[in-house]
């Protein structure tokens, strides 16, 4: 069960609830609670694409706190889930900009791990840290698995990955829109049915 | 797949947030029905990790309050409570920007 009731002490022996900043952003209508199913199983996502010690949950937080205190501020007409989900990925990329330079910080330890080049190679066409590197591979056989079943489902992943357009993929795959429509439902609920799962998303 | 796993893996979750920002809503509570949650309910389960806070969340949190809470009643030392009525308010945005720094 979802516990909305956490507790900070204010004094000694005294607690006083404290409100989630979903909780909050719901209250100010700045999403729906449809808006905080998607925008878990988006989170969720991305937390694919984090280290382990940083959590999903960690990073919908986050995003729902820059929005609330202001540093972050949802500009007129952008539907709140959609910009939350942008600062999800700010947040992110910030994350891996923080770790990288941690990492630059180490020259030793990180030529030990260097896939390979030379520093001027690297300020050309920086390799990413192989933790990084390592998680997405991961990750992306991870998201494999789920549309095991569906071999049109991992073709359309493969030409996404590749950067192609919806279009491209279409007709690559030579599918009438009426499929391709419908191998992008199936994806979306087995996206859905895994970002919404109880434990730990497959 | 022709790209670097970290390119790869990035573009595809961009591609999928793109497809779940555009799904409708029954899709996802016809998710959580499958799942055999309903979103309706108070406290469902399929809003864990959304409508609480995470222990790493709470633990920030808490550390914020108490050194606002701290620094708050030194220039009131001595004086009775007063200090702690602003810190009797933690749901409100100040605690919740503390944590955006934290």
């Amino acid at each position: 069960m979802a516990n909305s009731q956490s507790v900070v002490e204010v004094a000694a022996g005294e607690t006083a609830p404290l409100q989630p900043p979903a909780e909050r952003a719901l209250a100010l209508k700045l999403v729906t609670e449809c808006d905080l199913l998607r925008l878990k199983v988006i989170a969720r996502l991305h937390g694919r694409s984090l280290p382990p010690d940083v959590s999903w949950a960690d990073l919908l937080q986050e995003a729902f706190a820059r929005v609330l205190n202001g540093s972050r501020a949802i500009p007129p007409g952008v539907p709140g889930a959609a910009f939350l989900a942008g600062v999800m990925r700010s947040i992110k990329a910030e994350h891996w900009r923080r770790r990288r330079r941690a990492t630059e910080q180490q020259p030793v330890l990180a030529t030990e791990y260097q896939v390979g080049g030379s520093g001027i190679a690297e300020a050309r066409d920086p390799q990413p840290d192989p933790e990084r590197w390592l998680i997405a591979a991961q990750q992306i056989e991870a998201i494999g698995a789920l549309f095991a079943a569906d071999p049109v489902a991992l073709q359309i992943i493969a030409g996404l990955a590749d950067g192609h357009t919806a279009e491209e993929i279409r007709s690559t795959l030579r599918l009438t829109r009426t499929d391709y429509d419908s191998a992008r439902r199936r994806m979306r609920r087995a996206l859905i049915r895994a970002g919404l799962t109880l434990g730990v998303a497959q | 797949m022709s790209v670097r796993p970290d390119v790869g893996l990035e573009r595809l979750i961009d591609g999928f947030e793109q497809e779940l920002l555009a799904a409708p809503d029954e899709e996802f509570t016809a998710g959580a029905r499958d799942l055999g949650m309903n979103p309706q309910m108070k406290g469902s389960a399929a809003f864990i990790g959304v409508r609480s806070l995470t222990p790493q969340l709470l633990a920030a949190l808490q550390a914020q309050f108490k050194e606002r809470s701290s620094c708050n009643s030194r220039p009131i030392a001595g004086e009775p409570d007063e200090g702690s009525a602003d810190a009797a308010e933690p749901g409100t945005g100040s605690a919740a920007k503390g944590n955006v720094d934290a």
